[in-house]
Parts: structure tokens; sequence; C-alpha cells
């Protein structure tokens, strides 16, 4: 089986130089991570309501 | 009710006057600098923020230089949980891990411990902008708050302590040793 | 194996036949042979060192007849007496390495139980230690920043905690390590260093200090009950025979050196180690490492810490091959053990085992175990290869491999990684088998096919590169042709992301970010773990960012992907409903240090908003906006108090673009305006102090003091007219407590609100002697001395009311591992506004238990809908192996439990599954039935368990569980 691990930059000598940040952590499931990174913020659609429960505001 | 204005005629009096506050340089971080600076020397403690903490740590070793005490803030980080739903609830919560280095009657003394302050908003996926100001808004009250609590902390740690039966009635504790002091239970 | 690198041994043979050794060191504690399988009765450190008899070793003493060597498996190394030693020896090859079959190795077979019986006496039991479960986590975790600190300033003491624990389950569950006990490294023989000092002293150097020194330099000290050695190049010592150079150290009954050939060989009760630890009681090995699956097989193993038991060891001195049969071994590093028939060590970086049984699990429970006919071991390339492997859990068969590739380091590597199963009612059965592609150290992929039975497989992948000046980024894609469940359409997605942070201008970076799905139930079918807290609008952006202590910069180009959703109406969404891309928006928030005691401080934000309306759903009122405000304050504080006035104008400059003054008919002037509103506050404030408890109730338990601070903003900022100014991103903040002593309740820059009201408002904390805040209150409300009449639409007016209502909000830790918060706002007619609590409750470091309830009713002012759900988290262990771990989301308005989680965990020494069931509703469509999954995981720990998808799947919905999974996994 492989083993998945962090990318890393290495110089002339072959030696490790930078590692990557946490943008990059991934695993087994990468569709995991990309559903996590989705999240962004909502643009504003004013006439979009969302379903009314009930129509008398303070009923609950 | 025995309550004074904090510092008006029972001066604070620190056991350090200067204190470095150490902050990690990123995105995350930097922006708790300005608030937590601000509250430190509204009270009169002489900030100092380009220190490392190796910075203080010498300096407080060779004899001679004022001791200098430090508040060292690592890990800020933000979390953010959503309810499932267009329509939903985000908790916003800043946490940190803030350790502080102070002198108590001589004696160098040290605390360590995360702190956490959260909010919690309504936000509504189809009615609210793409920027979730509401949430941009919020971190800028959650940096402050948590500037406040870290000053908060390090009042307890860095000023006078008096314990409960040298003080008859906490109502004099402010007048009685001249100075404003923190009740600290017997151990 | 004994790696000695230079087959001559640099030191003379340590005899001690020069002296008589006391027998008193003799201590007749031999092994404890009569160890029967389960229990294993095992001595204390100080008997462990075997029992020696010492012999005098005078130098010329004969090999007496009767130690013949009757062992019938003596390597090639013919038997020699001493008067033939120039005789040719044949190359190391181990008669008895019968070639073995496929017979696979039978692990209660005799021979194989009597080694690992052996071994297992290097398995030292822990003792099963209460620790005290209960340590309150909220104060002092003393991370290595404090032991700087300690280490360097002089006598630092830690200030300890006050207040308790609430403890309301009685019995909490014992937090013993998981394992019976863990692989410790022998000793080494106690005379070694008293030897070598004399030996030393004896030639008049000094004694040479032992650690850091490597083996083949090390001074060789061998003991025995027999020896001969012909001072020349041969020697031979039996009964007994203990070895030691530097960390080196071999026990046999027998062990022939013959140097002229360089062959050495040990027969009889082998056991060899190469980190046998120096001082006499062995303070026991290194705490369980955590096996984050990073290190690995060799990459520990390199380090030292084998041991292992043979039957017969032979070392050629020339060109360093080690063979060694019926061999049992243990690496302390790995905490793992294993057998093999045959172990053969060609040279330097190489193993091959013949009939093996390698596990993680201690030695007196093997949970499971891989069989392998063979494997080869390569330390240089990292990597390690099985023939016919079999993986057994309880001895029970579970799979087959005929050739098995896995990596024996923390190197990556090509290959399968640890695919993944679940059911659930959208996809049926899935299992997904990824596979690694390792193409170089800075970019990879990973391909995963997702096998569905209700849909055709899926194939998504993943590439990441890292570079050098360029950044690094992310991209994962996705493709699954005519989906039968889908009426045969194909599924696509495509996600990516990039980040950039500049080397030569230190805190300047930059991301972009690109997300595409084919259909609007592409998240709902295939997230199901729901961590994409579904979204309406898929962003696409690039951004730069920028910060100081004088500016804060972000100039970014974005657009959206909108889903198509229904909305009230039933309709599908139209453009109008879709949301503004700005090409670009650069947003600026300064700080200018001129004037020393006034605060000057400005906002800047410049954005062109494209909203193209082809569907004729409304006018297009895409434009231009560009936003200011300055403002100078002049902040007087101090410890007692503060007043802070504040002057601010702010400028707000619109213009339709081209599209949008031909949609409204309108010539260049109409489509823009310019406004300008200046605005006024003042903010005071008083802190008053005092020592000691509210009530004097908790002075001896928390002492420390009060603050009690009231303030008092008065803000005017006068209306001018703006209602048509097209709205881009504006939307009246929601009501909480610091929202009341903000300058403004429009958030976004389409609107400067008339605000002309004051805010009264008290703050009271009480903090301990620690600085733990253990109580944080406040109240206000806001009076508005006029009626607002600036608002988003033109059509509702807002804060037309009195005031705003009484708001609070409080947060409290009565105890150290309790908190609990409260907030809320009645309206300016005293109904509730809204009211949110969470209490969480942490009985122990690996226990935790949220409950949180949110009601919010309508609210004009703030645009707040109703919504009314509890949620509860629940973690806790069972017992020290099992955990339940439960997190739901009820909705009171809709009497529907839109998420639900309930799952269980087991965790043992060397093995881990959990089973976790998730029922949830979809985002964009409550009203559809909800999805139901099931998932499971195995984890075998020292074989790259990777990251569960419970434990990410719970750290992104429970509140508080990082610390708690930790505490769990310790």
């Amino acid at each position: 089986c492989g083993q998945k691990g962090d990318l890393y930059l290495v110089d002339a000598g072959s030696k490790a130089v930078r590692d990557s940040t946490a943008i990059l952590d991934s695993g087994s499931n990468p569709q995991d991570t990309a559903f996590a990174k989705i999240d962004s913020d909502q643009q504003n659609t004013e006439n979009f309501q969302l379903p009314e429960p009930s129509n008398d505001p303070n009923d609950y | 009710c025995g309550f004074q204005l904090r510092g008006y005629d029972a001066p604070m009096l620190f056991d350090v006057a200067k204190t470095a506050v150490i902050i990690e340089d990123n995105r995350t971080a930097f922006p708790l600098k300005l608030p937590l600076t601000k509250r430190l020397e509204a009270l009169g403690v002489d900030v100092i923020t380009n220190m490392t903490l190796t910075d203080v740590a010498s300096n407080n070793q060779n004899v001679g230089t004022e001791t200098i005490a430090a508040i060292t803030v690592n890990n800020v980080r933000f979390k953010r949980y959503e309810l499932v739903g267009v329509l939903t609830e985000i908790r916003l919560v800043i946490s940190a891990d803030v350790s502080y280095q102070s002198i108590d009657n001589g004696k160098p003394v040290t605390l360590s411990n995360p702190i956490q302050v959260e909010r919690s908003y309504q936000y509504n996926e189809a009615s609210v902008s793409t920027d979730d100001q509401q949430g941009d808004q919020i971190r800028e009250w959650l940096y402050d708050s948590l500037a406040r609590r870290i000053t908060d902390q390090y009042v307890a740690i860095a000023l006078p302590k008096v314990t409960p039966a040298s003080a008859t009635t906490s109502a004099q504790i402010g007048k009685g040793t001249g100075t404003t002091a923190i009740l600290v239970p017997k151990p | 194996a004994i790696n000695q690198t230079d087959s001559m041994m640099p030191e003379p043979l340590v005899t001690d036949s020069s002296n008589q050794y006391a027998d008193d060191v003799a201590t007749d504690a031999g092994f404890n042979n009569e160890i029967n399988n389960q229990d294993i009765s095992y001595q204390s450190d100080s008997q462990q060192s075997a029992a020696y008899k010492k012999a005098s070793l005078s130098s010329d003493a004969t090999l007496s007849n009767d130690a013949a060597v009757n062992n019938n498996n003596i390597t090639a190394i013919n038997d020699r007496t001493k008067t033939s030693q120039d005789s040719r020896v044949a190359p190391v090859n181990t008669s008895n390495a019968a070639k073995a079959g496929n017979r696979r190795i039978d692990t209660n077979d005799e021979s194989i139980q009597e080694s690992l019986k052996r071994l297992a006496e290097f398995y030292e039991l822990t003792p099963d230690t209460n620790v005290a479960t209960s340590n309150n986590t909220g104060t002092s975790v003393n991370d290595e920043q404090n032991n700087i600190q300690n280490s360097l300033t002089p006598v630092t003491t830690n200030i300890p905690t006050v207040g308790s624990n609430l403890r309301l389950l009685p019995h909490t569950v014992d937090s013993a390590a998981r394992c019976e006990g863990q692989w410790v490294y022998p000793k080494k023989n106690p005379n070694y260093q008293r030897a070598v000092n004399e030996a030393s002293a004896s030639s008049g150097q000094p004694a040479p200090n032992l650690n850091g020194l490597p083996n083949n330099q090390a001074p060789l000290f061998a003991e025995s009950d027999y020896g001969y050695y012909d001072n020349v190049d041969y020697a031979e010592l039996s009964g007994n025979v203990i070895i030691d150079q530097g960390t080196q150290h071999i026990e046999a009954e027998k062990i022939v050196l013959d140097l002229s050939n360089g062959v050495a060989a040990a027969q009889g009760k082998v056991m060899f180690t190469d980190q046998a630890t120096g001082n006499v009681s062995v303070n026991g090995a290194q705490d369980r490492t955590q096996q984050n699956g990073k290190t690995s097989l060799t990459d520990k193993a390199t380090q030292g810490g084998l041991i292992g038991v043979a039957d017969n060891l032979n070392y050629n001195t020339e060109t360093g091959q080690s063979t060694a049969t019926n061999v049992a071994f243990a690496s302390v590093e790995l905490q793992a053990h294993g057998y093999a028939k045959r172990l053969n060590r060609p040279n330097e970086s190489q193993y091959e085992l013949d009939e093996v049984m390698y596990s993680t699990c201690p030695p007196t429970n093997r949970k499971w175990q891989f069989d392998a006919k063979s494997i080869d071991l390569d330390t240089e390339t990292g990597r390690g290869e099985a023939y016919n492997t079999t993986f057994r859990i309880a001895d029970v068969p579970v799979f087959y491999l005929p050739y098995f590739n896995f990596p024996i380091d923390s190197r990556r590597g090509s290959g399968f990684l640890l695919p993944n199963a679940s059911i659930s009612s959208e996809n049926g059965l899935e299992i997904d088998v990824p596979y690694y592609f390792n193409l170089a150290p800075n970019y990879d992929a990973t391909l995963s096919t997702h096998i569905y039975t209700t849909r055709n497989p899926m194939l998504s992948g993943e590439f990441r590169y890292l570079t050098e000046n360029y950044g690094e980024g992310i991209f994962n894609g996705s493709y699954l042709p005519n989906d039968k469940e889908y009426d045969g359409e194909d599924r696509r997605s495509l996600f990516y992301d990039h980040y950039w942070s500049s080397t030569s201008i230190p805190r300047l970076s930059g991301e972009a970010k690109y997300s595409y799905v084919s259909d609007a139930d592409y998240l709902n079918d295939f997230d199901t773990l729901g961590l994409s807290d579904n979204t309406l609008n898929l962003p696409r952006r690039a951004q730069l960012n920028y910060y100081n202590d004088y500016v804060d910069g972000e100039l970014k180009v974005e657009t959206f992907q909108t889903l198509d959703a229904l909305n009230n109406n039933g309709q599908m969404l139209q453009d109008k409903d879709k949301p503004y891309s700005r090409l670009p928006q650069l947003k600026l928030d300064y700080r200018l240090p001129w004037a020393k005691h006034f605060d000057i401080t400005g906002v800047s934000d410049s954005a062109y908003f494209k909203k193209s309306i082809d569907d004729g759903s409304e006018n297009e009122k895409s434009g231009t906006r560009f936003y200011n405000k300055l403002s100078a304050s002049y902040p007087m504080e101090n410890s007692w108090g503060y007043i802070k006035p504040k002057l601010s104008l702010q400028h707000l400059f619109t213009t339709y673009d081209e599209d949008s003054l031909v949609d409204n008919s309108l010539d260049k002037d109409d489509g823009s305006q310019s406004v300008f509103v200046p605005q006024a506050s003042i903010d005071a404030g008083l802190h008053f102090y005092q020592a000691g408890s509210p009530f004097g109730a908790f002075d001896d338990t928390l002492g420390g003091y009060r603050l009690l601070s009231p303030r008092l903003k008065y803000t005017y900022s006068p209306y001018r007219d703006q209602n048509d100014i097209p709205n881009f991103n504006t939307r009246i903040a929601s009501i909480n407590y610091e929202q009341l002593f903000s300058d403004s309740w429009f958030l976004g820059h389409d609107r400067l609100q008339d605000l002309h009201a004051f805010t009264p408002g008290i703050n009271y904390r009480y903090i301990d002697a620690t600085g733990v805040t253990r109580f944080d209150g406040s109240i206000g409300e806001q009076f508005y001395l006029d009626d607002g009449r600036v608002t988003l639409d033109n059509t509702k007016p807002v804060f037309t009311s009195s005031s705003s209502g009484l708001v609070w909000d409080t947060s409290t830790q009565p105890y150290n591992n309790v908190w609990v918060d409260v907030s809320g706002a009645l309206t300016n007619s005293y109904d509730l506004n809204y009211i949110t609590t969470e209490l969480r409750y942490q009985p122990s470091d690996r226990s935790l238990f949220n409950v949180g309830f949110i009601k919010r009713q309508r609210d004009e002012n703030t645009n707040q809908l109703p919504l009314s759900a509890l949620t509860a988290s629940a973690v806790f262990p069972i017992n020290n192996n099992w955990r339940v771990l439960a997190q739901g989301q009820y909705d009171y308005n809709r009497n529907q439990m839109l998420d639900s989680l309930i799952g269980i965990d087991y965790e043992d020494c060397c093995f881990g599954f959990a089973v976790y069931g998730r029922r949830y509703y979809n985002d964009l469509n409550i009203a559809e039935k909800p999805t139901q999954a099931i998932m499971a995981e195995v984890r075998l720990s020292g074989l790259g368990s990777g990251s569960s998808r419970l434990t990410r799947l719970l750290a992104d919905k429970v509140l508080g569980f990082e610390p708690v999974q930790n505490a769990w996994k310790d």
C-alpha cells in the first residue's frame, strides 16, 4: 500500500527546505477535504425568501 | 458598596512596570495586538511589542536590568460551527493559548491556560450578502473580548495580593493596603 | 543482528583472565523457564540480569571436551580444534534454513512459541495504575512554551489553579494505558563498565565515555563460563556467553569467533540487541510514542531498538552478512514484534525474512497479525515487499495478498491508501479505494474510485503542488458518467485552492479559489459527512491581502456559481436572485499615525459590482461604488474611566454601468449619486473595582476581584436621501450587546445610517485569583431620539421604535470544567426577541457534553427570521476501549431532527474501529426526505491509519472536541 505525506521543497542537495502549509492537508479521502473547503460567504439575494412555516410572525 | 474607581485613589502598582506582549505574526493573530496593547496601556502598563520570549528571558537573567514581565499569546484561531439549513445559526469561537510570566514579590511566576470566547449569530445563506459581514464584525468584537480576558487575567497575576484574613472587610482592601490588590484564597 | 561494521575487533578481547572475579556477583536467577503461555510471570528488573557463574578464564584454558558443540544446526563453520587454524571455512549459510515450502508458519508450533516466549520477557507489563482521571482541564496547560520559560528564568513557580471540578458522574473511566505493557530494552551487562574501566586503568589511559561512542569503536567485553582464545584469531566461548560492545549486546550458550576467515557464530538461546540501555535499572523504554502513522518501520528501527532471540546467529565479519534462524524480534520504537523462521541480512540496509509473522499487538494478546511466506525490507528505498501474505484477526484469515509492497519509513510511496466503506440511502453501498501517486517531492496525485451499488462508479482525483516562489495549490475533480439516480446525467465537480505568500514582502499573501458542481444536488448526494455546510453560491475568487500596524488591505476579484434552487414561491431562482460579482473590490482599513493624541483612522471600499440580468427578472443594477470614511477621535483613557469623542465623515459615490443605464433608461448624471454623511459620537465609561468575590461567597475558594463598568454612548448622524442607491452587499446587523455601541446598524457600505441615539449599558465581571473570568455579564438598551429614515429597499421603515429593547450577554465558568453562555434580547415591548444559550460540561479529559438552545423571533428592524433549534452533542467513554459519540440538531419549528449522528468507537492497544450513522436533511430543500448513511472505519496502529473521517466530522460539528480526542488517543 502507499503512503501519503506532506509535500516539501528540496534544495540542490535534495535536503527538505520547506513544508507545505495546512491548505494542502488531505488524507485518503481527498473529496472530503475539498467539501470542507467550499465554505465561503453568500451573496445577497434580497427577494429569495425562505419558505415561511407560518404566516403569523410571532406564533412560536 | 465597596466599589472604588479603579486606580483613582488607590493606585495600581504592578509588580513589574514593563510588560512584553508577544503575539505571532500572522493574519489571524495580528489583529489582537492593538486592542491588547491599548487595554494594558490604559492600566498604566508600559507595553513593549518588539521583544521575543528569549529576549525577555535573557534580559531578566542579567542582574541590574529591570525585569520585564511577558504575555505570550499562541495559536490564536477561529472556529465556526454552523447548523444545518439555509437559515442557520453560526457560533464563532476565538481561542488562544496564553502564557504569563511575571514576578510575585520577588519570585518569578508563570501561568498558562487556554482562553476561549464565543458569539452566536443568525446567518441566512439566502438573504445575506456574500460577505459574511456579521461574521467579520463579530470577529472584531471577539478580538476585543479576548484582549479584555487576557488583560483581566494579567491584572490578577501582576497586582499585589492580599489574603481574606488580612483584609477585615473587603471594602477596606482598596483603602486598607493603599494600592489596588487582588484577594487570594488561603493555599 | 550484530551490525559490526568493520570486521576486525579493534580492542583486544577484554578477557578477565588476569584477575579473579569474586563469585558474589553471581545471583542465581536464571531465566524462569516455566513461563506458561498466558501469564508471563515476569521478574522485576533487578533479577533480569542473567545469572552467570564467573569462571576464572585463564589464558591457556582449553576447551573442555564436554562443551563440545552439541547443537546440531551448527553452521558451516565446521567444528575445529585449536590446532588446524588455517582451514578455509565455507561461506556462512545456515544448513537448516530449509527453503520453506509454502507451509504457512503455524504460530502455535512448539519452537515458535518458545522463541516468542523468550522474546516476551522484554515485554514489561505495566502495573495497572489507576491514573487519577479527573485533572481539571481549564487551567495550566504547560506547553513547551512554559518549559522554555522555566529553563531560562531561575526558579519559576507555576501559579496553582483555584476552583474545583463539577463531578456528576460517580464512576470515571480508568484511563490506564490500553496496552498491557510495552517492549523495553534489555540491560547491558553491569560488568561491562567496570571491565572497561579496569582495562583502561591497567593500560594507563582514561576510561572512555561509552555513550555517544559508535559501537564499532567501543571496547568489546566478553564474558562466559568457559573460553578458549588462541591469542591469534580464533576464540570460542561457551556457557552463558555475554558480549557487549557499546550498545550492542549478545547472549548465547556458545559463540565461536574465527577471525582468520571472518566468521562468528552464536548458538543456543541467542539474544541480540543493538540498543542495550546502560544503567542497571531499566528506566523503561521511551513511553509509547503516539503512532501517528508518520514514522514507520525502519525509520525507527534504524535508530536501533531492535531486540531479537534466535536459535542461532551467524555473522560474516568480511561481508557483514548475518543470518539467524527461528528468530523472534521486537522493535521498541514501533512497539511491534514478530517471528521469522529465518532472518538473513545480506548487507547493512537489507533484511530478508522467511515465514514471517508481524504484529503491533502485545504478545500477551495478539489480536491481529500478518503471516507472510517472505518479507524483504530495504532501508535504502524505504520499501518492504511481502509475498503470500495473509492478514489474520484473532487467527481468522481475513484477506490474502500474493504480493504486497508497503512503506517502511515516513517517506511517501505510491500505492493504495486505506479504502473505506459506507452505506447510505442515497448511494447504497459505497466503497472508496484511493490510489496515491508520489510523483515528486513537491507534487503528487491521489486517484479514488468510488463504487456504488445504486450508481455508476465515480472517479475523483486530487493533484497537489508546491512551488518555490509561486505558492502551493490543490485541485480536486470528480466525474460520474450517466448517473442512473439522476436521470442519466453526468455528475462532475471541480474544486481548486491556491495559496501564495510573498518572500520579498513578508506580510503580503494571496489566494485563489474556484468551485464548480454539475448540479444543485451534487453536494447533498456525495458529501455524506456534511462538511460543506451546504452553500447556495459556490465562490470563485482571486485575492491579495496585506497587513501591518497601520493598514489592512484586501484586493479581490470574485464571482459565484449559484446552484439552481427553488425560492419560497416554488419558482426557480432567477438572475435577480444571483449574487453580485466583484470585478474587482479593494478594501482598506488604515490608521494615520500623525497626530500624537488623535486617533485618525479610515475605511475605504471601492468595487465594481456586476450582476447581469439576462432573463428580464428585473432591471440590471450593476455599477461602481466608492465608499470612504475618515474618523478622528481624541481618546482620553486611564485605569478608572474613559471618554472618547469621535468625528467622522462618510462619503458614498455610486454610478450605474452602461448596461444598467440602458436597462433603467437613465442618462449618465441620473445614474450616479453621491452622498456625504457626517457623524459624531461620544463614548464614555467608568471602571469600578473591588477586590474579593461577589458577596464574599468565594473569597476562600476563588478570591480574585470584581469590575463594574457603566458605559454611555451618544451617536448622531443626520439623514441624507439615499434609499434608491442600489444595494450591492448591505444588510442590517443582528442585535446583540456590542452592536448597541457600534456606529451603524448597516453592515456593508451601501447605506449611511441616520442614527440619533444614546445607549446606556453596564458590564459586571468577576475574575478569580488566577485571572480566570468566572462571570462576565453585560446589559444595555439603545434609545432612539429620531426615527430612522434610511432603509435597505425603500419599503419597510426601520428603527422607528423608541428603543432597541433590552439586550444582555453573559458567560460564566462556575466550575473549572463547566461553561455556560446565555445571551438574548427583548423587544422594546418586552417580548422575547431572541435567546441563545450553550452549556458545555467536561467531566473528564476524555468526555464532553454540549447542550445549546436557540430561539429567534421575527424582528423587522434587523430582518431576523424565526428559528428555534436545540443542539446537543456527547462524547463519553464507557470503558477504556469503548466510547459513544452522538450529535444532533432538532428544529422546533419543523419538529424535525435536521441532523443527527450516533457512533461507537473502539480503541485498543494495536487495533481500533468505529461504526457511525448519520441522518441529515438536504440544506437547500428541507422538505425532501432525509438521507441516512452508515459508515465504518478500521485502524491498525503502526500501519499508517491516517486521519479518520469520524474525527473530522465531529471536529467540524462539536465544540471543544479536539482536546477530548487527543486525550482519548493517548
